[in-house]
């Protein structure tokens, strides 16, 4: 494996991208969005990149992965070394699963490897397989969407790519797209969470010891295996070495923009990246829907690992979600709330009844008119007996998300306390699928 | 860790300080709960109430923290007995050092 200059090897140097929907910050070259903005194939991947990976080095693969320090970039950032590291220890032949569903709707980060980079996400995958010995290798992506087809034309091109890859089809749900509940659903059963019960990395498709990896993840892997494990980690962001991808939403000019983060950038340059915002910003969602609000002008110079170490956040999915002064936070918060709640699994019964109680009650401190003054106090007991009570992370979070919201938004508190609102009518601020108008 | 089927017929101990099966020095045994399995029957709160206790809706809220003394041990094997939906379990975890 030898070094790379990526710098050479196409756009990739810092800025905004002509097309606008990518671009490199941080300091360093791109890494991920290095080379041409648009699909790449095959040929022209390997001309890049110096060649394919070689995959009967299966002990270098995943000991270097192990030195990388890599993280899952699925939104938990869990090491990905240990999960490789289980998966072997347990009994039968491992399997890999990649998940390229991006259930997240304002996240487009991995919509984009599959649209301009299908070949580093696959080459990652397979250099997944090797390191941990799996003689399968499921991709799992959405139905409907385009870049479903440019990453299963990208698999068809490939040497012996049918032995190799199997698609599988999600539903169009947000909880679909969580590790188990995704092992769960390419083992003939519903597409809900099963838990921490037993990891998938033990036993996951078909009993088989599962290392379940985010497309993104995969795609810093084809990487890795090719550039080392210094090279990765002289880029550095708050989700610990390598690069990371985010994406920018909401008010801004240029909404989806996905930004590879190769070091240290405020939240102004982020937003900057994406077209800049459409008026004066009123707050920040960052992470994910999940994530957490923040104040614009309590963040806006400051570099993003501040903002995250001051909320005492993860990085998440990458969100930087933007909304502007004439929208109302608490109203997005409201929609944010009521569509997560639709998403809910439904089988563990305190979520099942409490998140959808938790959405009608904060739109009762949303709805300026008619707001009630124990809301609040009641949202505080109902989050508290939400929390750590379910099978998966959803509760939590909505949870988290609400309580930074009443912090991010006192003001509009106390206004809508006395029946007035500041905020416009208009459609939702972030991207809410399946919501009725 | 694996979870660990507690035995059906075993009698309540009369003499009362006895050595949880399976456990050797430096093993804690603890609750686990899969709440995608809870019905809220509500037994479990019944026979545990030290450790199980039930939300506004009845569904069991469960502390995981490990058992230490017989009796509740004891207690917990009962609750996890007597749960119809097999919600309930109990898990070998070693003291020091990570679990997996």
């Amino acid at each position: 494996m030898t070094p790379l200059d990526l710098a050479r090897t196409g756009a990739g140097t810092e800025g905004a991208s002509r097309a606008g929907t990518l671009a490199i910050l941080g300091g360093r070259h791109a890494r991920l969005l290095a080379g041409p903005e648009r699909l790449e194939g095959y040929d022209e991947h390997l001309a890049r990149l110096g060649g394919p990976i070689d995959l009967t080095a299966g002990e270098d693969l995943a000991a270097e992965i192990e030195r990388s320090g890599l993280r899952g970039r699925g939104g938990g950032y869990f090491p990905l070394a240990r999960k490789l590291e289980v998966a072997r220890r347990s009994p039968g032949q491992p399997v890999v699963v990649v998940n390229a569903t991006e259930g997240e709707p304002a996240i487009r980060k991995d919509r984009l490897l599959l649209s301009h980079r299908p070949h580093l996400v696959l080459d990652g995958a397979e250099a997944l397989a090797a390191a941990v010995g799996a003689d399968l290798i499921y991709v799992a992506v959405h139905e409907h969407r385009p870049e479903t087809g440019h990453l299963e034309a990208a698999a068809a091109a490939r040497p012996q790519a049918s032995t190799r890859f199997r698609f599988v089809a999600t539903p169009d749900r947000y909880i679909a797209g969580e590790s188990s509940a995704l092992v769960s659903w390419i083992n003939g059963g519903p597409p809900r969470p099963t838990g921490r019960i037993r990891p998938s990395a033990v036993s996951g498709v078909g009993g088989r010891p599962t290392v379940v990896s985010n497309a993104e993840t995969a795609a810093h892997v084809a990487l890795i295996a090719r550039f080392g494990a210094e090279w990765f980690g002289e880029a550095v962001t708050p989700g610990g070495p390598g690069s990371a991808l985010l994406t920018v939403a909401g008010d801004v000019g240029r909404p989806g923009t996905v930004v590879e983060l190769t070091g240290s950038a405020t939240i102004g340059q982020i937003v900057a990246a994406a077209g800049g915002p459409t008026e004066l910003p009123r707050a920040l969602l960052i992470g994910g829907y999940t994530g957490r609000w923040i104040p614009a002008h309590d963040c806006w110079g400051k570099p993003l690992a501040t903002v995250l170490s001051e909320l005492d956040a993860p990085i998440g999915c990458g969100l930087i979600g933007v909304m502007g002064s004439r929208r109302c936070g608490l109203v997005e918060t409201s929609r944010l709330v009521g569509w997560l709640a639709g998403q809910r699994a439904g089988q563990c019964g305190s979520c099942d009844l409490g998140l959808p109680v938790l959405a009608e009650t904060f739109a009762l401190v949303a709805d300026g008119a008619r707001g009630r003054r124990r809301a609040p106090a009641q949202i505080v007991s109902l989050g508290q007996s939400l929390t750590g009570r379910g099978l998966c992370g959803l509760p939590d979070g909505v949870v988290s998300m609400v309580e930074s919201s009443m912090q991010a938004f006192a003001q509009e508190m106390a206004l809508h306390r006395k029946r007035r609102c500041s905020g416009e009518d208009g459609p939702p601020v972030f991207p809410l699928p399946g919501r009725k108008p | 860790m694996r979870v660990r089927e507690p035995e059906l017929d075993s009698e309540p101990e009369l003499n009362g300080d006895r050595r949880p099966r399976g456990a050797s020095s430096g093993v804690e045994l603890s609750l686990t709960f899969d709440a995608s399995r809870c019905d809220g029957y509500g037994m479990c709160a019944v026979v545990f109430p030290e450790r199980i206790s039930l939300d506004n809706w009845g569904y069991a809220d469960v502390d995981p923290a490990p058992l230490t003394d017989p009796a509740g041990l004891r207690r917990a094997e009962r609750a996890v007995r007597c749960c119809p939906r097999r919600a309930l379990g109990l898990t070998e975890r070693v003291a020091r050092g990570k679990s997996e």
